[in-house]
């Protein structure tokens, strides 16, 4: 392999490398949690930067809304990512889509807690990416 | 130059058609292995979670109706014309009753002719590869899952 092929590779591999790291500290990051309980109540925690779903016990549900809001001209791709043992739970009504610009979204996440979840904490992390749509 | 670059094609014309046989070929010997036509599955639904997630592929083994034992996770045709992937909770009057791990309620009770085999499983493991149904759901023959999802 050439030298020049091999730092137009390294060039490419370091600007892509920068772009996604740039995109992630971009990207909203929430925490969600909710903890399974016995007891037949529902308990509100009030939201802050977190997607907490309070206490719920099994086969009820809960919604938490994000509002998304695009102050600039440039449309952003949105795109949504789980992680945790919270994500097998957890919906989002959409994702993978355009917000075009200076326009507002309303994401709904909702939590339902089967029959089979065990009486514990379950957490993870929400990332919402906005990239922005040149293409 | 040209010696080299048919090598390399000769090559590549081996791995697409060694690819291509595994895609094609397996399915059929497991179905021969597995005594029945749906030797894979995807799961579709939520219902068996934890045990079995949305979009896990697993393996099936055709068995008869009074084979089954109660704890097993079994596939059978429901009065939709397709399929479930519920856990035996219990037999009676010769009747099976199977419920989702995740669903509050049971199952309407099916007879031993609706069962169409169980999932293999490992000593307390059920078969099951994360992710991989997604691909198989695309080539196979897909076994959907008609109960509650969530």
């Amino acid at each position: 392999m050439g030298k020049a092929l091999k730092i137009i590779i390294w060039v490419v591999v370091v600007v892509v490398g920068i772009l996604l790291a740039i995109q992630y500290i971009n990207a909203a990051k929430y925490q969600a949690l909710v903890q399974v309980i016995k007891e037949d109540r529902i308990g509100v925690n009030p939201t802050g930067d977190a997607l907490d779903f309070g206490d719920l016990p099994r086969n009820k549900s809960a919604v938490r809304t994000v509002t998304l809001k695009s102050d600039g001209d440039t449309a952003g791709y949105i795109i949504i990512w789980k992680f945790g043992d919270i994500s097998d739970l957890l919906k989002v009504n959409r994702n993978y889509f355009t917000l075009a610009p200076h326009t507002t979204e309303k994401l709904e996440f909702s939590l339902y807690v089967p029959n089979s979840a065990e009486f514990r904490y379950y957490k993870g992390r929400t990332i919402i990416f906005q990239i922005p749509k040149l293409w | 130059m040209v010696k080299r670059l048919t090598i390399g094609l000769i090559k590549f014309a081996i791995y697409v058609a060694f690819v291509a046989s595994a895609i094609y070929f397996t399915p059929k010997i497991l179905a021969k292995a597995m005594h029945t036509e749906y030797p894979l599955a995807t799961i579709t639904s939520g219902s068996m979670w934890p045990a079995l997630k949305v979009n896990d592929l697993i393996l099936m083994k055709g068995v008869s109706g009074s084979e089954v034992e109660i704890g097993q996770i079994i596939v059978y045709q429901n009065a939709s014309q397709g399929f479930t992937i519920h856990r035996l909770v219990r037999k009676e009057n010769g009747m099976l009753v199977t419920k989702g791990d995740a669903n509050e309620a049971e199952d309407s009770p099916i007879s031993e002719k609706d069962v169409i085999g169980r999932i293999v499983s490992i000593g307390t493991w059920q078969f099951h590869l994360p992710y991989l149904g997604i691909i198989a759901r695309k080539l196979g023959p897909k076994i959907q899952e008609l109960e509650r999802s969530y």
